[in-house]
């Protein structure tokens, strides 16, 4: 599955400061959802200090989701299926990012 | 949080998902079109409404500070962090021409760059000017977070070399960026400041000061004009916006913030008591959507017992009597001099609050030894 992830407010500095990276997900038996993109990204893009990204099985609080540039919360959150091509953005509104 | 294994009770999990946060409905409060963004505690709002609510909170905040004298010189302090960023676009809207109800003020821009603290960071000036110099055409006034200081009292090295802790750290360039702020107003002739300060952040300000002895300012720390500075009024007209809001604002505008690191960057929730009260705060508007406004609420009822004459470091009225606030050793009053004062050899007497005494004792002063 295509998608494109977006990283701002500072967040992007825990990607190499890279902003904007399309990434391709494997084909899965069970559909892809936040949760589980998580993962994946905890473990293939997210190098260092995963802590300021990750806590628990959500992202760090202070941290923006917007799924086609709609709030996640609208969207169930953690649970929402994601969908060929959708763009996922990551905002910190953490100081210093 | 007081329930054990919590995380495994899928019964609690969905009592707590049912009563904190309810089924949040996909239609916006005001039009019924569908949301994009949950503002405020669980409202739901269409990009439209949102936008509307977003510049009314603004607009209306700032005119209940009803302080803007015609043609009065305002000085924006602009950082280029998501927060200014937003702040600056809100208000060349509302200078611009077009704009509705016109804002009647002469808006000038200062920058505080604060790149030579760390490394790995580009300044950003060369972004800074373009665009407030070349596109919005503005004053603009950048001063450099060591300017005016010689080799002996290198900024960078007393931070990171004689300053113990990050707090220490973040809160002596807290006071020394606004300390170059209100120089830049003095010099510009401009009576007010505004910065852009929102309250997600003031909130976790506010926690962070109390827990640094810092209770009697935090009320006007946070409120919405500041008069700490007789020439130069703060005013706070995010105060009321928070970080969350800012941020869909900028993402629905394309406003781009042009730099997002700071001397904290990466170094962690529980690094400085700002960094830990800041995840705090975010940790329980999560589950807690009324938070910020329940802290800031409790700061504006503080009692406080101030007296007339202001510390020498945060510029807040002194919270302790004379004889307390008074420096007596020679290096750190020297140290106040050179990074707080305008006349760096100064031998007037320092005087400083209860907050900021403490704050000095993590600061070594440079024992000349040459
Ligand atoms: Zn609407
Ligand atoms: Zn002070």
């Amino acid at each position: 599955m295509h998608l494109t992830l977006e990283f701002a407010g500072g967040a992007e500095l825990l990607f190499g400061k890279q902003k904007l990276q399309t990434i391709d997900l494997p084909d899965n038996n069970t559909s892809w959802t936040i949760r589980t993109l998580l993962i994946w990204i905890r473990e293939n893009l997210l190098r260092e200090r995963p802590e300021l990204f990750i806590q628990g099985d959500s992202v760090r609080p202070g941290i923006l989701v917007l799924v086609n540039d709609t709030d996640w919360e609208l969207l169930d959150g953690l649970n929402y299926q994601l969908k060929e091509n959708d763009n996922i953005l990551f905002v910190s509104t953490l100081h210093g990012g | 949080m007081c329930q054990i294994n919590e995380e495994d009770d899928e019964a609690f999990q969905a009592l707590k998902s049912g009563t904190n946060k309810g089924p949040i409905s996909r239609k916006c409060v005001s039009c019924d079109q569908d949301a994009c963004v949950v503002v405020r505690t669980a409202d739901p709002m269409c990009r439209k409404c949102f936008e509307e609510f977003f510049i009314h909170k603004f607009r209306s905040t700032l005119s209940k500070s009803n302080v803007f004298g015609r043609g009065e010189n305002v000085l924006l302090a602009y950082s280029g962090g998501s927060s200014s960023s937003a702040l600056l676009h809100l208000i060349a809207e509302g200078l611009s021409v077009q704009a509705r109800r016109r804002l009647q003020f002469q808006a000038q821009v200062a920058f505080i760059d604060e790149s030579s603290l760390y490394s790995d960071v580009v300044s950003v000036r060369e972004k800074v000017t373009d665009l407030i110099t070349n596109r919005l055409q503005y004053p603009l006034h950048i001063v450099s977070i060591d300017d005016n200081l010689d080799k002996d009292d290198d900024f960078q090295q007393l931070l990171l070399e004689r300053t113990k802790t990050l707090t220490a750290r973040e809160e002596l360039v807290r006071r020394r960026r606004l300390k170059l702020l209100f120089d830049i107003a003095i010099r510009e002739k401009c009576t007010k400041l505004i910065t852009g300060d929102n309250c997600t952040k003031l909130a976790a300000q506010i926690l962070s000061d109390m827990a640094q002895g810092k209770g009697a300012h935090v009320a006007l720390e946070c409120n919405l004009t500041d008069s700490r500075n007789d020439l130069v009024t703060i005013v706070r007209p995010f105060r009321e916006i928070t970080s969350k809001e800012i941020a869909m604002y900028n993402r629905l505008n394309s406003i781009e913030s042009l730099q997002n690191a700071d001397i904290s960057t990466m170094s962690g929730p529980q690094s400085s008591i700002f960094q830990l009260t800041e995840t705090l705060v975010n940790d329980l508007q999560r589950q807690f959507p009324s938070t910020v406004s329940t802290i800031f609420r409790t700061s504006d009822k503080l009692e406080k017992n101030i007296r007339p004459e202001r510390c020498d470091l945060c510029c807040c009225p002194l919270d302790i009597n004379v004889d307390e606030s008074l420096i007596s050793d020679q290096n750190r009053q020297k140290l106040v001099h050179q990074l707080f004062t305008t006349s760096p050899n100064s031998n007037e007497p320092v005087h400083v609050c209860y907050a900021c005494r403490r704050l000095l004792r993590d600061v070594q002063p440079n024992v000349q030894s040459h």
